[in-house]
C-alpha cells in the first residue's frame, strides 16, 4: 500500500489515500447509496460535533451584524472615553479590548466572515483548477497527463507556505493574493484525487460500453465521471477548508494579507502578540476561534469520508 | 537509532524542566558590553547617504562633526573644531581644527579630510559618493566653497548670509569621514564606517546585531564601556521580555502600552523627555482628489488629535497644530492655542468634503489608501494603531480608508518617491532650528526622489517666506516669517500635523550615566554598566 | 537497487532545476516588476538603466537563467540582496539554515518518541483512555495553529526567553550555527544550558505538527499490523503481550510511519516559518518573510532554491530509509 511512486510524493491532506488505493467500484452504480451514506453519517457522533461547530461558525459569520455588541472597527473610547486599549474583560466588553481599543468579541464574530469567505473562495478555486486538471489528465492520459502530473510534482517540491509567500509577493499583498495563493497550494490534492477517480471510472464496463457505442467524451464526462468525483471532492473539500482557513490565517499572521486593521483572525493574533503581557484575551479570542473552526471542519470531513466513501479508510 | 532518538529527547525534556528552574539575566554579568535594543535596523552608515533615525544612532557614535551639541542641551559646542569665527558680512567662516585627532584607521583628521567630507556632500557627481541619494544635501547648498587654509584651518565661503549654517554644521550629515577609508572601501563604506568618534565600527549582521568597540585612541574622554551592541528586534513584546530578563540594557521604541507595563517591573527605570519632533499625516497633493484643498482641509478637521494622544500615546504626547515642535523657538503659539481645541470639527469636515465632491465630480464615499510604517518611530510610536484611528475618523466624514503597512525603509522610500495617497510619517529634529522642520518638510526645494517634502506641495509664497527666513539674521524678523509660514501651511493643509511625542526609553537600573538628548540622538560614550544586583 | 537510486537522484536533480527555473521566470514575468517595486515609480530612468545593466536584467531571460545556474555552480553565489545593502545571499543563508535545522530536529526529537508512544498505546488499548488521548491530541495538533500555540506558550511561561538562540551579547561566536552541539563540543556547558532554554518554547510549539501526524499514523498502522496473521500466530505461540507488540508488530508498523513522517518535512518547514516569526528565531523562515516584505526577490529566489534542495533531499532520504526498513522492496 505504501510504495514508492513518482519522484516526489507528498500528501497535503494526510488523510487522502495515495492514488493506488482508489480502486474499482464506483458508488453511484449501487442501489441507494445516498441513503446508506446518510445512515452511516447519522451514527457518527464526532461528525455531529463537527457539523455543529461549523454550523455555529457559519451562523456567527452571517449574523455578526446582529449578534455583535459593537462595530468591528469602532473604538471603545467612543462609548467610554476613559477606556484605554488592551483593557481587560468587563461587563461591556466580555473579552476586553485589543491594541486598537476595538471590542475583541465583536471582532472575533466579524472575523469569521473574512476567514470563512477566504477559505471558501480558495478551496473553490482549488476545486475548479484541480478537478479540471485531474479530469483532463486522467481521461485523456498521454502527454497531457504527464505534463500536468509533472507540474504538480514540481509544485510539491516546495513547502506550501513558500509558494503562498511567492504568490503574495508577485501579486502585491492583499486578500486577493492570499486567496489565490491558498487556492493554488491546494490544487495538487484535488488534481490527484480526481485523476485517480477518473482513471477508475474510465475502465468500468459502463464507460467501456458507452465508448464502444460511440458516446462523446462530453457525454461520458457528464454521465459517468462527474457523479463519481462528487463524493471524494466533497470530502476533500471539507477537510481542505479546514487547512485553507489555517493557511489564510497564517499568511495574515505573517502580515501579507493587506489591511491589518480589518477584523480577521490571523491579523488579530499578529496584533495581539504585541500585548500578551498586558492581556491574553485579544489572542485567546481569535486563536480559539480558528482552532475550533478547523477542528469542526476536520471532524465533519472525517465523518463525511466515512459516510460517503468507506473505502477511504480514516486515519490511514 | 530509534532508542537513541528516544534517549536524546528524554534528555531534552529533562533539560527543559531543569532549565525552567534556573533563571537569571544572560547579559547581567558583563559590565563591558552595553546592549541597546531597538525596533528596527539601520540602513546605510555613511553620513551623507542616509536620513534613517536608526542609522543616525550609530553614526553619531562613530563620527563627529566640527561643531556639536552639549551633552544635555542643544547648545552648540566645539566638536572636531576647537573654535571658529565668522567674517563681518557673515559670508566667511573659519574653523580651527583640533590637532592630533586620528580616524579609526589611523588617517590624520586634518583640513584635507574636512574639505573631502564636504565635497562629497556638495559636489555633483563626486567620484567617491557611492550611493545615489544625499537626502540632506539641500541643507548645505548655501556653501559656495570649502578650502583648506593650512593643515588645521578650514574656511567655508557661503553664497549668502545664513542663519542656519552653524546649526546645520552640528547635524550628523556634516560629520567628517576618513578619506582613505572612503576611497579604499568604496561601496562598502556604507556598511563599514570609519570616523573619529568614541566608538569604532566592529561588525554588522543585518537584522541581527551591530557591534561598536570603544576607540582607545579617542581624543576626548573615552567611552565607559568596551562594546556597544545595537540589536534590532521588531517584536515589541520580545523587547519587553528581553529587558525584563536583562538580556538588553536599553529598550528603545517601545509602544506606550508596553512601556507602561514594563515600567512596573523590578530593576527597570524609564526616562522620558519631550522629543523635538512631529508625527504627521502627509497627502499626495499632485494627484486627484488630494490636489483639491478642500479635501485636504476636510481631512485635517476630521481627526480628533486629543483623543488620539490619550488613547495611543498614554498621554506622553501633545496634539500638534504646526509642523514644528511646540518647545522650539519660532513655534506659532497663538495659532496653536486658537486651533488646538477648535480644529477638530467633523461636521464642517463633512461639508467641505461634500463641496469638494460637487466641484470635482467624484462620488462619496471616497476611497483612499493610507500607507504606514510597520514598526514604531519615536514620533509615531504606534503607527498601525494611529492609522486605525484615522481610518475610523475619516469614515465618519465619508472617506473609506484602507491601511497598507510596509517595512519602514520601503515605506519611507515610497513616500519620498510620491508613490502613495495618504501616508503616516514624522520628523525628529537634527538641530534646534525651525528651518529643519518647515523648509525640510514642506518646501518645494525638497521635492525629489529622496526629498523629505513627501506631499510634493508647491507654493511660491511659502518658498519665498522660507528662503527669506534662511537669509534673515535678525531673530525677531525670522520668527515673524516662520509664523506666516505656519499659518500658510495650516491653511493649505498639505500635511496634517498629529502629535509631538515624548521620547521614552526603558533601562536596566544598572545603566548609569546615560541621558536622553533633546534631539533624540543616542550618544553612548558616557553610559556605563554597574554589576547587576 | 543502485539503478533505482541513480534514477531517483536524477529525478531529484531535475525537479530542483525545473522548480527553481519556474520561480526564476515567474518572478521576472509576473506583473509585480521587482525593479518597480524596489525603486518606486518615479525612479530616474537613467539610474534604472544603470542598475539593469549592473544586475544583467537587460539580457534575454534564458541567458539570465543559465547565468544564475552557472554562477551557482562555479562560485556558489546566489547573488546579492537588494534591500539589505548588497549582502551576499549565500553567506546569509549559511548563517540562517543551521538554526532552522536545529529547531526542526529538536521538534522532531520531541514529537517522534512521544507520537510513537502515544500511537502504540492507543492501538494496544484500543477504545480505552490512551486511544482517546491519542485521537484527541492529534486532532488538536492539526487544528490549533502553531503560531497560536507559540503565543500561548509565551504568555504562560513568562520567565522563559522567547527569542534568538542565545541571550544577546553572549560571549560565544557560533561557527556552525548549530549552537547546542557546538557548545558541547567546545565544552561550554553554560552556553549549552542557555541555548536549551532558548530552544525550549519554539521547539515545543513546532513539535505539535509532527506529533499529531506521527501519533495518528502509528495508531492506524499498529492497528492494521496487530490484526495481521503473523501477529496472531506469535500470540498463539504464547509470546508475552509486550514482546509481541515490540518485536513483531512495531517494526512492521514503523515502515509507514517513517515514510509519512519524512514526507511531512514540508509541513514542518511551513510550521518553522510561522514559529520562527513568533519566537524571533534567526533562521531561514524569518529571512524569507523579511525578504518577501521587502520584495527582495534575489533573496527570495535564493531561499526557494535552498528550500527545494532541502526538500527533495529529504524525500530522497525517506525513500532510501524506506528501502532499508522494508526488505520486500529491495528486489524490484
Amino acid at each position: 500500500m505504501y510504495c514508492i511512486c513518482g519522484s516526489i510524493r507528498v500528501c497535503e491532506v494526510p488523510s487522502v489515500p495515495a492514488p493506488e488505493t482508489m480502486t474499482e467500484t464506483v458508488e453511484h452504480l449501487e442501489p441507494q447509496p445516498q441513503a446508506r451514506a446518510w445512515r452511516r453519517f447519522a451514527r457518527n457522533r464526532s461528525a455531529h460535533v463537527g457539523a455543529v461547530v461549523v454550523g455555529a461558525m457559519v451562523l456567527m459569520a452571517l449574523l455578526a451584524g446582529v449578534l455583535a455588541p459593537y462595530g468591528p472597527e469602532t473604538p471603545a473610547s467612543r462609548f467610554d472615553a476613559s477606556l484605554r486599549p488592551v483593557s481587560p474583560p468587563s461587563r461591556e466588553h466580555w473579552l476586553g479590548t485589543d491594541g486598537y481599543n476595538y471590542d475583541v468579541l465583536t471582532r472575533v464574530m466579524y472575523g469569521a466572515r473574512l476567514s470563512l469567505a477566504a477559505g471558501l473562495v480558495s478551496i473553490t478555486l482549488a476545486v475548479v483548477i484541480g478537478a479540471t486538471a485531474g479530469a483532463l489528465s486522467g481521461y485523456f492520459g498521454g502527454w497531457l497527463d504527464a505534463t500536468i502530473m509533472r507540474t504538480i510534482d514540481v509544485a510539491l517540491a516546495f513547502p506550501s507556505i513558500l509558494i503562498a509567500l511567492l504568490v503574495a509577493m508577485a501579486l502585491q499583498p492583499g486578500w486577493i493574493a492570499v486567496m489565490i495563493a491558498v487556492g493554488l497550494i491546494n490544487v495538487p490534492a484535488f488534481a490527484r484525487q480526481v485523476r485517480a477517480t477518473v482513471l477508475t471510472v474510465r475502465s468500468t464496463e459502463y464507460v467501456l460500453a458507452a465508448r464502444a457505442m460511440g458516446a462523446s467524451p462530453w457525454h461520458i464526462l457528464r454521465t459517468a465521471v462527474l457523479p463519481a468525483i462528487v463524493n471524494p471532492v466533497v470530502v476533500l473539500g471539507t477537510l481542505g477548508l479546514g487547512s485553507a482557513i489555517l493557511e489564510v490565517a497564517g499568511l495574515a499572521f505573517l502580515g501579507i494579507a493587506g489591511d491589518p486593521t480589518e477584523a480577521e483572525w490571523g491579523s488579530m493574533l499578529a496584533k495581539a502578540k504585541d500585548h500578551i503581557s498586558a492581556s491574553i484575551w485579544p489572542a485567546l479570542g481569535p486563536g480559539v476561534a480558528i482552532s475550533l473552526t478547523v477542528l469542526g471542519f476536520n471532524l465533519l470531513g472525517d465523518g463525511l469520508r466515512d459516510a460517503l466513501d468507506p473505502r477511504m479508510e480514516g486515519g490511514k | 537509532m530509534k532508542h537513541g532518538a528516544m534517549l536524546l529527547s528524554t534528555a531534552l525534556l529533562g533539560g527543559l524542566l531543569f532549565c525552567c528552574g534556573c533563571g537569571g539575566p544572560g547579559a547581567g554579568g558583563d559590565t563591558q558590553t552595553l546592549i541597546y535594543g531597538r525596533g528596527s535596523d539601520a540602513d546605510r552608515l555613511d553620513p551623507v547617504s542616509t536620513d534613517n533615525g536608526e542609522s543616525i544612532k550609530v553614526i553619531v557614535n562613530v563620527f563627529e562633526p566640527l561643531v556639536t551639541y552639549a551633552e544635555e542641551t542643544t547648545e552648540l559646542v566645539p566638536g572636531l573644531a576647537e573654535r571658529w569665527e565668522q567674517s563681518d558680512d557673515g559670508l566667511t567662516w573659519t574653523f580651527h581644527l583640533r590637532p592630533d585627532v586620528k580616524f579609526h584607521d589611523g588617517t590624520p583628521m586634518n583640513a584635507e579630510a574636512v574639505v573631502f567630507s564636504f565635497e562629497r556632500m556638495l559636489q555633483e557627481d563626486h567620484p567617491h559618493v557611492y550611493t545615489t541619494a544625499r537626502p540632506y544635501r539641500p541643507n548645505y547648498t548655501m556653501i559656495e566653497r570649502v578650502e583648506a587654509v593650512d593643515d588645521d584651518t578650514v574656511q567655508f565661503t557661503l553664497k549668502e548670509p545664513s542663519a542656519v549654517f552653524l546649526a546645520n554644521m552640528a547635524m550628523f550629515p556634516a560629520s567628517i569621514v576618513s578619506p582613505t577609508a572612503v576611497k579604499k572601501l568604496k561601496e562598502s563604506f556604507t556598511k563599514q564606517p570609519v570616523g573619529t568618534g568614541p566608538f569604532r565600527f566592529k561588525s554588522w549582521q543585518k537584522d541581527q546585531q551591530l557591534v561598536l568597540e570603544a576607540n582607545e585612541d579617542y581624543w576626548g574622554e573615552p567611552a565607559e564601556v568596551q562594546r556597544a551592541v545595537f540589536v534590532p528586534v521588531s517584536d515589541d513584546e520580545t523587547r519587553r521580555r528581553q529587558i525584563a530578563l536583562g538580556e538588553i540594557h536599553i529598550a528603545d521604541n517601545l509602544p506606550p502600552t508596553v512601556l507602561d507595563a514594563v515600567a512596573k517591573e523590578p530593576g527597570i527605570v524609564t526616562q522620558h523627555q519631550p522629543g523635538l519632533n512631529v508625527g504627521y499625516l502627509t497627502m499626495q497633493t499632485t494627484k486627484p482628489p488630494l490636489n483639491n484643498r478642500k479635501v485636504r482641509q476636510a481631512i485635517s478637521k476630521a481627526i480628533d488629535k486629543k483623543t488620539l494622544v490619550q488613547q495611543y500615546y498614554s498621554g506622553y504626547a501633545r496634539p500638534a497644530v504646526n509642523m514644528m515642535p511646540y518647545s522650539m523657538w519660532g513655534h506659532h503659539n497663538a495659532l496653536y492655542d486658537e486651533l488646538v481645541d477648535t480644529q477638530y470639527d467633523p461636521i464642517e469636515a463633512k461639508t467641505l468634503l461634500e463641496e469638494a465632491a460637487a466641484e470635482e465630480g467624484f462620488s462619496l464615499p471616497l476611497k483612499l489608501e493610507l500607507s504606514v510604517m510597520d514598526r514604531p518611530r519615536p514620533y509615531m510610536q504606534q503607527p498601525v494603531e494611529t492609522a486605525a484611528f484615522i481610518k475610523d475618523a475619516l469614515r465618519q466624514i465619508g472617506i473609506e480608508v484602507s491601511v497598507r503597512p510596509t517595512p519602514n525603509a520601503r515605506h519611507f522610500e515610497r513616500l519620498m518617491s510620491g508613490d502613495f495617497e495618504l501616508g503616516l510619517i514624522g520628523w525628529s529634529s537634527d538641530n534646534n532650528d525651525p528651518d529643519n522642520f518647515l523648509y525640510t518638510l514642506v518646501d518645494q526645494d525638497n521635492i525629489s526622489e529622496m526629498g523629505n517634502n513627501t506631499s510634493r506641495f508647491r507654493s511660491d509664497e511659502l518658498h519665498a517666506l522660507l528662503t527669506q527666513a534662511q537669509h534673515e539674521t535678525d531673530t525677531a524678523k525670522r520668527e515673524a516669517l516662520y509664523h506666516q509660514a505656519q499659518e500658510l501651511i495650516v491653511k493649505e493643509a498639505p500635511v496634517v500635523p498629529l502629535v509631538h511625542t515624548e521620547v521614552r526609553i526603558a533601562l536596566r537600573d544598572n545603566v548609569k550615566g546615560y541621558k536622553l538628548h533633546p534631539t533624540s540622538i543616542v550618544r553612548l560614550r558616557r553610559a556605563r554598566l554597574e554589576a547587576a544586583k | 537497487m543502485i539503478g533505482f537510486l541513480l534514477r531517483r537522484l536524477a529525478q531529484a536533480a531535475l525537479a530542483i532545476v525545473v522548480a527553481v527555473a519556474l520561480i526564476f521566470l515567474a518572478i521576472r514575468v509576473l506583473p509585480g516588476n521587482p525593479l518597480l517595486t524596489q525603486f518606486g515609480q518615479h525612479t530616474d530612468p537613467e539610474q534604472m538603466a544603470k542598475i539593469r545593466e549592473e544586475q544583467g536584467w537587460n539580457r534575454p531571460l534564458p541567458i539570465q537563467l543559465v547565468d544564475f545556474f552557472w554562477e551557482l555552480a562555479t562560485t556558489g553565489s546566489l547573488g546579492n540582496s537588494i534591500a539589505r545593502s548588497h549582502t551576499s545571499v549565500s553567506e546569509e543563508l549559511a548563517q540562517r539554515i543551521p538554526p532552522t535545522i536545529e529547531l526542526s530536529i529538536a521538534a522532531l526529537l520531541i514529537a517522534l518518541p512521544l507520537g510513537v508512544a502515544l500511537g502504540v498505546a492507543a492501538a494496544v488499548w484500543r477504545n480505552r483512555w490512551p486511544d482517546f488521548l491519542c485521537t484527541t491530541s492529534s486532532l488538536i495538533g492539526v487544528s490549533v495553529p502553531v503560531f497560536f500555540l507559540g503565543i500561548c506558550l509565551k504568555a504562560l511561561l513568562t520567565g522563559m526567553p522567547s527569542s534568538n538562540q542565545l541571550p544577546l551579547g553572549t560571549d560565544f561566536q557560533s561557527m556552525t550555527g548549530f549552537v547546542l552541539p557546538e557548545a558541547i563540543l567546545r565544552g561550554r556547558f553554560d552556553v549549552f544550558v542557555q541555548g536549551l532554554r532558548h530552544l525550549c518554547l519554539p521547539a515545543i510549539a513546532l513539535s505539535s505538527i509532527p506529533l499529531a501526524i506521527v501519533a495518528r499514523i502509528t495508531r492506524s498502522s499498529m492497528l492494521e499490523v496487530l490484526s495481521a496473521d503473523y501477529v496472531r500466530t506469535a500470540r498463539a505461540k504464547g509470546g508475552s503481550a509486550w514482546r509481541v507488540v515490540l518485536r513483531h508488530a512495531f517494526p512492521n508498523a514503523s515502515v509507514p510511519v517513517a515514510n509519512i513522517a519524512g514526507l511531512q518535512v514540508g509541513l514542518l518547514l511551513s510550521g518553522a516559518v510561522l514559529t520562527e516569526t513568533v519566537f524571533n528565531w534567526p533562521g531561514l523562515g524569518t529571512y524569507i518573510v523579511q525578504a518577501v516584505q521587502d520584495s527582495d526577490y534575489v533573496v527570495v529566489q535564493g531561499c526557494a532554491f535552498v528550500v527545494a534542495v532541502m526538500f527533495v533531499t529529504m524525500n530522497l532520504l525517506v525513500d532510501v530509509l524506506h528501502l532499508w526498513l522494508d526488505p520486500r522492496l529491495r528486489s524490484p
